[in-house]
């Protein structure tokens, strides 16, 4: 009898990890050593460099918070260390992580007696890929010999449906964790699962509904003892941190109680001694306090729902995933707001471990890799799907040795005796292919017997399979579009979302300039993005290949081919590749496979301009009352306030804040640009009108004939453009008719006079305001003597020394190829 | 490997490559003559006394050689040391020659790309002098220019040296010299034979220039012959023949050339033979049905070298009011509505029918842009999808055109310099884009782009001649655009391109 | 200048799976399962398969995009445009010589690879000037 399979599935939360192992019929949660299934994200070092991890660390929180860790994983793929000053020890976050893993794997061993080796990890979909390449690290570190990753809302909707019975149509995972909430729209259909869309807050969790009750606290305490505390004083941080502490407690105690009290014993020291703080706090103060976060939730799932054509009455359920998601106040809301039944029976803190574990079964990762015995026979190598979904699958066989003494037909028994298959001849390749027949949602056995053409049975190696039918998902899709950016800020797109992985592509791009050898000024990069935008400003970089002088074998004319190649696998590592053939050299090396760092003071800068471009699109707004804009507006200058909290957490030392807020700025310049676009678009429409009559009129005055047809095509293109909102097109078009407006208007007899009058004007702004006043001087001079030709050469003059207009941006992360 | 093989070091290794071959001559002619006879009597006097003299012969030759290098030594390096593959010292001799006394820099990197091309295999460090030689002119000529682009065609970049040697055709100025522009021309009619261009060379051989060797005239008159053009006789070309080298390997194409008849008009144009190409009787029988008429036609004409499509555009205006026919009889609509239904999909079957026609736009404009034969000459009048796709040709050539033609803009505002030779491959790529978007969308076209490329390639052409003196290629660019601002009518460039020919022409 | 559009036939996931464009996506996923199965054990059937536009190598990425791009549904309609050929003719002709490219129009040339329009060149050109050939 073989031994069933095992696949090991991790949950690697910002608070909590949990690991979980499927046998092919059921899922068991790993228990740690306290007996929970739950291990806090949470490493300690102490003074004497002795390490502890999960609950036995988290006693330490209070007391020793320096020296003990948590949240590390929002630091995932950044170069940040985390300091622990006691024993004077630093440590990257992919070795924290590494840490957790190490504990999960050790309690596996403990409970099912191996030690996985192959295992499916977690991860958020808006992971972006250097911190899927830091998991896939921290996994390596931690002994893992292979790991696959998978979104955190595929892994839910997985355990979800493999206990669901027979759903059929769209449902929701609402996730809220700590501090993220993810949101996915799912579909089963002929039993398989298929990830409609997604949408997500990576800034909102159960954080938030501590710090409302920190602040209510705060609000009472002034009120009632004229205490005032505040979180912007770095003085108060200790006294914060313990109210904090304590307001998690009892928001948690509130999901079971309907009264708690909110007790932190000297809180503060007042002038008769220390203060403690006890205050009593009930369910509904508690849902008052959450309702506005939980109603941003709700405002996520309806976008995501409208962006699919799908109204809230059309749901068949809502799978709830996370910590906060117990809370009643939650459960009430979502089911009231999305208008549909919330899928109970299912463990809203363990369902991602057990969907990463399911999701091994599907992608054929056993944990253990020892190998099994091998019985004795005609070796045959075996094709199965190890999980299916499908009641027929196909079984793809090819005998190791043809000859004589192998098999000619090959047949397969269900275990159970109630089915086999006819005889399959075995044809010229030694291969055959078998339809099976499944049980439903049921690990299925088969024998697999040979028979030659004499008619005798022939033993094969192996003799059995197994085939889990059940809810499937094939393959992890890519959460993000992948690209390289281009010269001229668009993005070349490699890997659409949604795309299957692993997966390779190349393209052949060209150098805009060329590289000398040898030379160290110049450099060709060729930056990698990540992002749903076409503009390639707006998208992540994650990471760029370099190709230097120094390195070229020989110089690289300008418009040199590359063929670059991206490859991605399933533990989200990237690698890059560009062969040069002019030159037949290879490059590989990618530079920074890191999430850029995030300066406050830049931060800051950035958040002043985004609040003034905010300001000026509302007063405009307003002005034209167009409430959608306003809406939009609002809603970004809301999320200001969250950014700002994180500036200045960010200014007081902590990298996850910074890097909060570099991508919720990103994110917002998105926004704003459009946002600004649409504003624009007004006025540069007004111009192109303005232009055109300009234009019109001089050239119908003194334009030659041809150029007057010329016109009128212009014109009717320009039309087009205005109606199809093309700025570029728009833009073509009116250097056109300026250059016709200005060519006629130069025909009028005193155009140089009004040219030469304009350019005096600007003397201020001129580079050389010395010569450029003398020049002004002679022109007068000129004019005076009605001298046009003199006039003009000087006019001409005068206009290199005034500011060119020519102004270029070079967004596009510098890209050096088209 | 020193990146500046003119530096003193570089000289003296030179100037001893020299020395060894003169000794080398000596010893070979004492082997053969006088001096093998002596030995073979063994008289080690003698012996001595015969190598001495053939030494101080040998040094004595080299010394001459030295001080007449300034008369001699072109002639030396051209038609000895370059056919040997001998760069180095054809360098040192052409620096130092009195013909290249205008741009002696260039001379030399010409001599080193020459006789790289002799080589049997390409030389990286033979490119790497070559291209320091270039870099160290003041003003690029013809010379460097031809130089860099052999130096590419040796590395295998063969499309690059094309468009390098067009350019040295152009050069002006006190560089242009007559021996670069001859090899250049010599070599892109190489070029052109070898691709079976025979009308390309007829017309490189005609253009007005210095006298082409003989082997390129040999190749002119048979390319007459081919492409039916006013072509020589038998015994012109039998004259071609004998007087260019090589006989035994262009005998093949003598005998080639004489077989083909001689042509006394000129052929129609291909474009107006229907026969040539035959690509439309292999289609077999097409669907009646629109939609699967059209993706019949559509498959047989994408597995096929756009190329193919020159031969017969009628043959894309067919492909095109196929899928107009599409589009107006709403085939692929009815289709997918009835499909979207079944998929339960219902209300995204207006935007997904929507795409698929947008794709085969694309596919379309790929088509004109790939074979170059412009989609609104052959539909009259052209059709919705037709439509689509010759908007999308058009705003594909312009972005081409604007994209290079700001980035030569931000780098003249930004004074970027790049070495000349790159300067030039920079305005090559610019206007050859230019005129291909010119060729496909015609006078509008030219006239809707011309006033961003007059004033980023003006701007660029003025920095390049005031500030950096590059007048060889400041001037062809000026010349260019007033040809083309004549072209399209545009006065006060015409007025200005008069004025920067004028006045600075000299 | 902007990319050249994807090929359409070459890589049309019904094409891929060699399957036909009407078929319930539960037969498209095990089709695919089968043909991911057959090219791993490096089944010589598997290795091909037939397009308008010529045969084409298949390999277990072209099998997984062709299957992940036929679950989504406006994707797949999309697929199923290009690939509506009048296939019924076609299968007539191709069953007549079993394994035969069903897409194979009746005298099908090779596409011409050089881009002469005049007539071949001569070879050896560069040689009647002593060059190398680039
Ligand atoms: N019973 C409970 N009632 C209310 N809140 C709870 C309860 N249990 C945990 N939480 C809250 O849930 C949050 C942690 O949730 P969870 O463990 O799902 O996050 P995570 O998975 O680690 O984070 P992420 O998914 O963002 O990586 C904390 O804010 C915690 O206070
Ligand atoms: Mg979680």
């Amino acid at each position: 009898m073989t031994t069933s399979p095992r696949y090991v599935g991790i949950d690697l939360g910002t608070t909590n990890s949990a690991a979980a192992v499927f046998d092919g019929d059921t899922v068991t949660l790993v228990r740690n050593a306290q007996g929970g299934t739950l291990t806090p994200s949470i490493v300690r070092i102490d003074g004497r460099g002795n390490l502890l991890v999960g609950s036995r660390a988290r006693r330490y929180l209070e007391s020793d918070p320096d020296n003990t860790r948590l949240e590390f994983k929002r630091l995932m793929g950044t170069s940040q260390e985390v300091e622990f000053p006691a024993s004077g020890q630093r440590r990257t976050p992919e070795a924290l992580s590494a840490e957790i893993l190490k504990s999960l794997r050790a309690d596996i061993q403990e409970q099912f007696g191996f030690v996985p080796d192959y295992a499916v990890i977690s991860v958020p979909a808006l992971f972006e890929l250097p911190q899927s390449a830091a998991t896939s690290e921290a996994a390596r570190l931690a002994g893992f010999r292979r790991v696959e990753l998978l979104q955190e809302p595929i892994a839910s909707a997985l355990a979800a449906g493999w206990s669901a019975d027979e759903a059929i149509g769209s449902w929701l995972v609402y996730d809220l964790g700590g501090g993220t909430f993810d949101v996915s729209l799912l579909e089963t259909r002929d039993g398989l699962l298929r990830v409609v869309g997604h949408d997500g807050d990576n800034f909102l969790g159960g954080k938030d509904f501590d710090w409302a009750i920190v602040e209510w606290a705060l609000g009472e305490l002034k009120a009632r003892e004229g205490i005032e505390l505040s979180r912007a004083n770095p003085a108060h941080a200790g006294a914060i941190r313990k109210l904090k502490l304590a307001a998690e407690e009892a928001k948690i105690e509130l999901s079971r109680a309907s009264s708690t009290v909110l007790a932190v014993p000297a809180l503060v020291q007042k002038d008769d001694g220390p203060f403690d703080l006890d205050l009593e706090l009930t369910r509904a103060t508690l849902e008052r306090l959450c309702q506005p976060a939980i109603e941003r939730t709700l405002t996520v799932c309806r976008r995501l729902l409208e962006t699919h054509g799908l109204a809230p009455g059309q749901l068949s359920h809502v799978v709830m995933v996370g910590g906060p998601s117990v809370m009643p106040a939650v459960r009430k809301l979502v089911g009231e707001g999305l208008a549909c039944a919330l899928a109970d029976r299912l463990d809203p803190m363990t369902l991602v471990a057990q969907g990463a574990a399911i999701y091994a079964a599907t992608a054929g990762l056993e944990a253990r890799t020892q190998e099994i015995a091998v019985s004795e026979g005609q070796k045959v190598w075996l094709q199965y799907p190890a999980m299916s979904s499908d009641l027929t699958p196909h079984v793809v066989g090819r005998l190791v040795e043809t000859g004589r003494s192998a098999p000619s037909q090959i047949r397969m028994v269900r275990a159970d005796g109630l089915w086999e298959s006819p005889w399959a001849p075995v044809d010229d390749e030694g291969a055959f292919v078998i339809t099976t027949s499944l049980i439903a949602r049921r690990p299925n056995v088969f024998k697999i017997e040979g028979r030659r053409d004499d008619g005798a049975h022939v033993h094969l190696a192996p003799s059995t399979l197994t085939i889990v039918q059940g809810l499937t998902i094939s393959d992890p899709p890519l959460s993000r579009t992948i690209g390289v950016a281009l010269a001229n800020d668009q993005v070349r797109v490699y890997f659409e979302r949604g795309a299957p992985l692993p997966t390779r592509r190349t393209f052949t791009l060209m150098t805009v300039e060329g590289v000398a050898k040898g030379s160290r000024e110049s450099l060709l990069k060729i930056p990698i993005v990540q992002g749903e935008h076409d503009e390639a400003h707006l998208c992540r970089l994650v990471g760029t290949l370099e190709i230097a002088g120094e390195a070229v074998k020989e110089s690289l004319p300008s418009g040199s081919e590359i063929e670059m190649t991206l490859e991605l696998d399933r533990g989200g590592r990237l690698s890059a590749r560009a062969l040069i053939p002019a030159i037949d050299q290879v490059f590989e090396d990618v530079a920074q496979l890191l999430v850029p760092e995030a300066d406050p003071e830049v931060l800051a800068a950035s958040i002043d301009a985004a609040r003034e471009r905010i300001a000026s699109l509302r007063a405009d707004a307003f002005r034209r009352s167009a409430r959608p804009q306003l809406d939009r507006l609002s809603s970004l200058d809301a999320s200001l306030g969250d950014l700002e909290a994180d500036i200045a957490a960010a200014r007081g030392g902590d990298a996850d804040a910074a890097q909060k807020a570099r991508r919720a700025l990103l994110e917002l310049d998105a926004h704003l640009e459009e946002l600004e676009l649409d504003r624009k678009w007004p006025e540069i429409d007004e111009d192109a009108r303005d232009s055109l009559i300009w234009a019109t009129s001089w050239v119908a005055e003194y334009g030659l004939p041809h150029e007057q047809r010329l016109m009128s095509e212009t014109a009717k293109s320009l039309e087009k453009a205005r109606k199809d909102r093309d700025p570029v097109e728009l833009q073509r078009q009116l250097r056109l008719i300026s250059r016709l407006g200005n060519t006629a208007s130069l025909r009028h007899p005193e155009a140089w006079t009004r040219r030469f009058e304009h350019a005096a004007s600007q003397v201020g702004n001129a580079s050389d305001i010395v010569k450029a006043q003398a020049l002004v001087k002679e022109g007068r001079e000129a004019a005076a003597r009605e001298d046009q030709g003199a006039l003009r050469s000087i006019t001409q003059k005068l206009w290199q020394l005034l500011p060119s207009d020519v102004e270029k941006r070079r967004l596009s992360y510098d890209s050096g190829v088209r | 490997m020193s990146a500046r093989p003119w530096t003193r070091a570089g000289r003296r290794r030179s100037a001893l490559a020299l020395v060894a071959a003169a000794l080398l001559v000596g010893g070979l002619v004492g082997r053969l003559g006088a001096g093998g006879a002596i030995a073979r009597r063994g008289d080690p006097a003698l012996v001595f006394a015969v190598l001495m003299v053939l030494v101080t012969v040998g040094l004595t030759l080299l010394g001459l050689l030295i001080t007449l290098r300034g008369a001699f030594g072109w002639p030396l390096a051209r038609f000895v040391l370059i056919p040997l593959g001998l760069g180095r010292p054809a360098a040192y001799l052409a620096r130092h020659a009195n013909q290249w006394q205008r741009d002696p820099e260039g001379g030399a990197a010409l001599a080193e790309a020459l006789a790289l091309l002799r080589r049997p295999r390409h030389d990286p460090a033979a490119a790497e002098r070559i291209a320091a030689l270039v870099d160290s002119v003041a003003t690029i000529g013809a010379a460097g220019i031809t130089a860099s682009a052999l130096a590419s065609a040796s590395r295998g970049d063969r499309d690059g040296a094309r468009e390098l040697l067009l350019g040295a055709l152009e050069i002006e100025g006190t560089k242009a010299l007559p021996f670069p522009q001859r090899i250049a021309r010599a070599w892109l009619i190489a070029d052109a034979a070898e691709r079976g261009r025979w009308r390309r060379v007829v017309e490189l051989a005609d253009a007005r220039g210095p006298a082409l060797p003989a082997s390129a005239r040999l190749l002119a008159g048979a390319a007459a012959r081919f492409a039916g053009t006013h072509s020589p006789t038998d015994t012109g070309l039998w004259i071609l023949w004998l007087l260019s080298p090589g006989h035994k390997d262009s005998r093949p194409l003598l005998e080639r050339a004489i077989a083909t008849p001689r042509v006394l008009h000129r052929r129609p144009d291909l474009e107006e033979a229907p026969a040539r190409g035959g690509g439309v009787d292999e289609l077999g029988p097409l669907p009646s049905e629109p939609l699967p008429r059209a993706l019949a036609l559509h498959a047989h004409w994408i597995a096929r070298d756009p190329l193919h499509l020159r031969l017969v555009p009628s043959r894309l205006g067919d492909l095109c009011r196929a899928w107009d026919e599409v589009h107006r009889s709403g085939a692929a609509r009815r289709q997918a509505e009835a499909r979207a239904a079944r998929l339960g999909i219902l209300g995204q079957a207006e935007a997904i029918v929507e795409r698929f026609h947008d794709e085969v736009a694309a596919d379309l404009a790929d088509l004109s842009l790939r074979s170059g034969v412009a989609i609104a000459g052959l539909v009259d009048p052209p059709g919705e999808l037709s439509q689509r796709a010759i908007f999308r040709v058009r705003s594909q050539l312009l972005e081409g055109v604007e994209e290079l033609a700001e980035t030569m803009e931000s780098r003249t505002v930004d004074k970027r310099a790049l070495p000349a030779v790159e300067e030039w491959r920079a305005w090559s790529e610019l206007r050859r884009r230019y005129e291909r978007a010119g060729a496909l969308g015609g006078l509008d076209l030219r006239r809707l782009m011309f006033p961003q490329v007059h004033r980023s390639a003006c701007n660029f052409a003025v920095w390049l001649w005031n500030e950096r003196k590059e007048t060889g290629i400041a001037k062809p660019i000026f010349r260019w655009l007033l040809t083309e601002a004549e072209a399209v009518g545009d006065e006060a460039a015409i007025d200005l391109q008069r004025r920067n020919l004028g006045v600075k022409g000299g | 200048m902007a990319a050249t559009p994807p090929p359409r036939f070459a890589h049309n996931p019904f094409f891929v799976l060699g399957a036909e464009p009407d078929r319930p996506r539960v037969e498209l996923e095990r089709e695919g399962q089968k043909l991911l199965g057959m090219l791993e054990l490096g089944l010589r059937s598997a290795a091909t398969y037939a397009t308008p536009t010529g045969p084409e190598a298949r390999t277990p990425e072209a099998v997984r995009a062709a299957l992940a791009e036929l679950r989504a549904p406006e994707k797949r309609l999309l697929h199923e445009l290009w690939a509506s050929f009048a296939r019924a003719e076609a299968d007539a002709d191709a069953s007549a010589s079993a394994g035969a490219d069903p897409f194979r129009s009746p005298a099908q040339p090779s596409a011409p690879k050089s881009d002469d329009d005049e007539g071949p060149g001569i070879a050896g050109a560069f040689a009647l000037f002593g060059w190398r050939r680039p």
